[in-house]
């Protein structure tokens, strides 16, 4: 006869495989292979990439949570991080395990159930890493790849960690962070390469990404974003400027297995004073498609030549399927600094439409897409010039969702103005390479656009009396969309309508991800809050009174299910 | 510029702040010592970047510091460094004052000081400081009368800048001994009279110059350094009195002395510089404050004019607007700059030695001391933030 002992176990572990337990072990990681990366898509459950797919759609196949009963949504668990820094994390989970990415102090794998934390891994940076970056001690988030945890570092190093037990495997120094080479994304990882892309446009690097061997660590490739002497596209950059030419490609990439090719959004060329650097400047401010295996260029759209009012193209590239002009096409959309969402055909770069999601005062642009500027709003080296949107972009990094299934994605925005003029400056290692100065008069406000892709048209705006300037979205299959503003207010969006159905004040302002997933047979919604990063430190008048007044900095994990 | 000379000047020392925080100093219930051992250290204010005095580099770590490690090791207590801006003498009297250290070293033990610092009290002296005469390799005399016309280096704002310029001198005015030395490397000048500490470090470090520092100078111009303390903590200075005496009788403090090449300044006529020793009656006012001497060694140190402010400017965006904001326009997630407690000075000194444990870079390295004053004017003059809102 078995023994209670020999029972209780054997209860235990048909719990744990039908995927009720009550306690998960950081044991059972579930190795992240190349299979479950390229299904991500269609797997509800889990969380797995930074975009939630390779296509970096951040839309949850999940339905539970519905328009219905959102109003019945509830904390689950909170969990104080243990940090005023800013958080900007987009947090991953693999079957019951989340891996959250605390602002370069420490990855905590936690247990999403319980929110009891199963490892810690403290990172160590050196305390004067934050004078080479633009916005403090942000990062992005860790990434997944077989029994590891992927992280790249302020001060531009790649950990490998165990994903079992939080230990280190290893590391690899990747760059100088004090010539102002910086990681602050979460690796893309394709069929065992784990690429990242360095920040720090603001410090006059040039603009590197790097394929490593994640076992290893070693350099597979290498691409730079900024040609050097010799290189096709040098002629663009007169005054010998290629040098410390920017063109940071600073976002976690998206792939498309069928082209096996990477996409990237390039950063503003450096420095700002655009005298300083004539030509187009190529290939900062555009998006880039890389061969995942080679990292050659394949094409490339410039969005914006010369770029004078530092209107990166770094935004997410996200790949979908759609009617686009009535016609089945496999696309790449990106919304843009400069107020546009931008539709690419996915093999050879063509664009195909835009269309203006955020208020925007410029100019336009033509059939070709190009920016057509008035020639008011262009500021030079003493010449003012007001602008919309202004250099936090219509859209910042932060990411839109799309829902394959109403062909709508959902843009978190920015609607703020500024005054910026150019001068002289030289470069000067430590401190920053911009050469530009602005005002910004009137607090920021934003919203969420809707754009119906197929259609080429705003559905409805959700408007908002501060920017959505660093607040990802998620989309789910119930209808609903998830975003969290400065003032800490976590919302969820109909889809159809922009109408608030339901929302909850988190501790401090929310520039992080939100995610979905599920575990133990129920949805979740989660996100991160802590205010921080750029917008604070570099929007002045900018940022809304009542925000300043009333928001605190502090880490927080909040998990939502309903009851 | 950088001395503590400047608190003895002619001049009358502006004591504005120290007024304002001036408070009768209670009993000591638990002696200084006491509390100092039960914390297990004492806290040193010392110029993070002023050799021969301090270096927070710790390569050589300065007289001073050396002296203050002995003197901590023999009180069996650990120590703790405070780097701040010293190079303006009333600096010392306002971080021992407002409790940001317990010693400061190199105060004149000197009555006219002692007066003016009145919270204040100096040990016994660790070496006899001062002015001394620095010579250029081909100055012709050793007699300072002889370059009575042809013009007589100083320091600006010092004692001997008054007392050469009331004894009909032509003087040479510069910014710190450095300075002195670049005029004399260049021929410009052939003789100073400048702090004899700074003149024996040079003369002991750059032998080829060849410059010769004497150790005969009249009597005013020397005084005994020793550590400047509160008044109320008189227990501590009895034993730093103490320890002074052992480490002179041990040969300690004068092997110190020579690896700094520090100059034992003798008065001409033989007889030992006058000590005040004697605590001084605490008056119930203090000194008044003297503004416009405030304000023209204020801007001495920190120039306002119109390209310093521009450069400010532009250094600021450089340097600093990635975190303080547009025009020190905080959003709320680090200090508002324009809010910050402190002069000129307090400021200038966060900015070199930073807040490393607390995001603040240190630019001691990445700017030079006239670049970090240039920002400071610049933050300085910023409108306030109550004026952030209002409609242009
Ligand atoms: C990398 C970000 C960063 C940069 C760059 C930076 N600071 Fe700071 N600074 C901070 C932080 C964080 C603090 C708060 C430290 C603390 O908590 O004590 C601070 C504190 C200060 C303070 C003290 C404020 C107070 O009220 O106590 C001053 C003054 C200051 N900074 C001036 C400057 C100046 C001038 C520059 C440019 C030369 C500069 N900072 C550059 C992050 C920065």
């Amino acid at each position: 006869m078995k023994s209670r002992w020999a029972l209780l176990a054997s209860a235990g572990t048909a719990a744990l495989a039908a995927g009720f337990a009550g306690q998960v072990l950081a044991a059972d990681w579930t190795p992240v292979t190349d299979e479950r990366l390229l299904s991500a898509e269609k797997n509800a459950d889990d969380w797995l990439i930074y975009g939630r797919s390779y296509s970096a759609l951040r839309h949850s196949p999940l339905d539970q949570i519905n328009k219905s009963n959102v109003k019945n949504l509830k904390v689950k668990f909170q969990q104080a991080l243990g940090t005023i820094e800013g958080q900007e994390v987009t947090p991953v989970v693999n079957n019951g395990i989340m891996i959250v990415a605390v602002s370069h102090e420490r990855i905590d794998a936690i247990d999403v159930t319980t929110g009891k934390r199963l490892w810690r891994h403290d990172i160590k940076i050196p305390n004067d890493a934050t004078q080479f970056t633009c916005c403090g001690k942000v990062t992005r988030g860790a990434s997944l790849y077989g029994d590891k945890v992927y992280f790249a570092t302020l001060d531009s190093r790649l950990l490998a960690i165990d994903a079992k037990d939080g230990k280190l495997a290893w590391e690899k120094t990747l760059a100088d962070y004090k010539a102002g080479y910086t990681l602050t994304m979460a690796p893309t990882i394709v069929k065992g390469k784990v690429m990242v892309g360095f920040s720090g446009g603001e410090f006059g690097i040039v603009g590197q990404i790097l394929a490593l061997d994640s076992e290893t660590g070693n350099e597979v490739w290498k691409h730079r974003t900024i040609p050097q002497p010799g290189e096709p596209g040098y002629d663009t950059w007169g005054k010998d400027s290629a040098k410390y030419g920017g063109g940071a490609a600073w976002l976690t990439a998206s792939y498309d297995p069928e082209t096996n090719l990477t996409f990237w959004g390039t950063g503003n060329p450096a420095p700002w004073n655009s005298d300083m650097r004539p030509g187009d400047n190529l290939y900062s401010n555009s998006i880039i498609a890389l061969d995942a295996d080679t990292g050659k260029q394949k094409w490339y759209f410039q969005h914006v030549p010369n770029d004078a009012w530092d209107w990166d193209s770094m935004n997410e590239a996200l790949l979908i399927n759609a009617k686009i002009g009535g016609k089945d096409t496999k696309a790449v959309i990106q919304a843009h600094k400069n107020g546009f969402l931008y539709t690419f055909d996915r093999a050879s770069g063509k664009c195909l439409q835009t269309v203006a999601f955020a208020p925007y005062d410029w100019g336009n642009l033509d059939e070709n897409c190009n920016m057509v500027v008035k020639p008011d709003k262009r500021p030079g080296v003493g010449k003012k010039a007001y602008f919309c949107p202004s250099y936090f972009g219509g859209k910042g990094w932060a990411h839109m969702a799309y829902n394959p299934d109403n062909s709508t994605v959902f843009i978190p925005m920015t609607d703020m103005c500024v005054t910026l003029h150019h001068e002289e400056t030289t470069y000067k290692k430590g401190t920053m390479y911009l050469g530009a100065g602005g005002e910004i008069k009137e607090p920021g406000k934003g919203g969420v656009t809707a754009v119906d892709v197929s259609a080429n048209k705003v559905k409805w705006t959700w408007k908002h009396n501060s920017p959505l300037q660093s607040s990802s979205a998620v989309s789910t299959a119930g209808g609903l969309v998830f975003i969290g503003t400065f003032e800490g207010e976590m919302l969820a969006l109909d889809q159809d309508t922009g109408e608030k159905l339901w929302s909850h004040m988190n501790p401090s302002g929310i520039n992080a991800g939100t995610i979905s997933f599920s575990a133990g047979g129920k949805q979740h919604i989660a996100v991160v809050s802590g205010y921080g990063g750029a917008f604070p430190l570099w929007a002045g008048t900018g940022v809304p009174p009542h925000i300043k007044d009333n928001v605190n900095p502090g880490a927080t994990l909040t998990v939502y299910a309903l009851d | 510029m950088r001395n503590l000379f400047n608190i003895v000047s002619a001049i009358a020392v502006s004591l504005i702040a120290l007024a304002a925080e001036s408070h009768a100093a209670a009993p000591n219930a638990v002696s200084t010592l006491e509390k100092l051992r039960a914390y297990g250290k004492i806290t040193l204010c010392a110029d993070r970047d002023l050799l021969p005095h301090s270096s927070s580099k710790m390569d050589p770590p300065g007289f001073d510091v050396e002296v203050a490690q002995e003197v901590a090791k023999r009180l069996e207590l650990g120590i703790d460094y405070k780097w701040v801006a010293a190079f303006k003498g009333y600096r010392a009297i306002r971080n021992l004052y407002s409790n940001d250290c317990d010693i400061f070293m190199g105060l004149p033990n000197d009555e006219e000081f002692l007066e003016e610092a009145r919270r204040l009290d100096v040990t016994d002296a660790y070496y006899t400081g001062g002015f001394a005469v620095l010579l250029s390799k081909d100055a012709p005399s050793f007699d300072l009368e002889d370059y009575k016309t042809k013009g007589v280096a100083v320091d600006i704002m010092t004692v001997p800048d008054f007392r050469l310029h009331e004894r009909g001198f032509e003087r040479k005015l510069y910014y710190g001994v450095e300075k002195v030395i670049e005029a004399m490397k260049a021929g410009e000048v052939q003789a100073g009279l400048v702090p004899a500490l700074e003149a024996g470090w040079a003369a002991h470090t750059k032998t080829d110059l060849g410059l010769r520092v004497l150790d005969r100078t009249e009597k005013q111009y020397i005084y005994p350094m020793g550590f400047g303390l509160r008044k109320s903590e008189q227990d501590l200075k009895a034993a730093i009195n103490d320890v002074l005496r052992n480490l002179e009788e041990s040969g300690r403090l004068s092997e110190l002395r020579r690896k700094y090449g520090v100059v034992e300044l003798l008065p001409e006529d033989g007889t030992p510089p006058k000590v005040a020793n004697q605590p001084v009656e605490t008056k119930v006012a203090e000194a008044k404050p003297d503004t416009d001497s405030e304000k023209t060694a204020l801007e001495a140190d920190f120039p306002s004019d119109a390209k310093s402010l521009d450069e400010g400017r532009k250094l600021y965006k450089q340097a600093c607007y990635k975190c303080h904001g547009p025009k020190g326009v905080s959003g709320g997630t680090r200090p508002d700059v324009r809010k910050f407690k402190g002069d000129h000075y307090d400021m200038f000194a966060v900015v070199q030695a930073g807040r490393l444990d607390y995001g603040m870079p240190a630019f001691a390295e990445y700017l030079t001391e006239d670049e970090i004053k240039q920002i400071v004017v610049y933050i300085k003059q910023l409108p306030p933030p109550e004026d952030d809102y209002k409609k242009h």
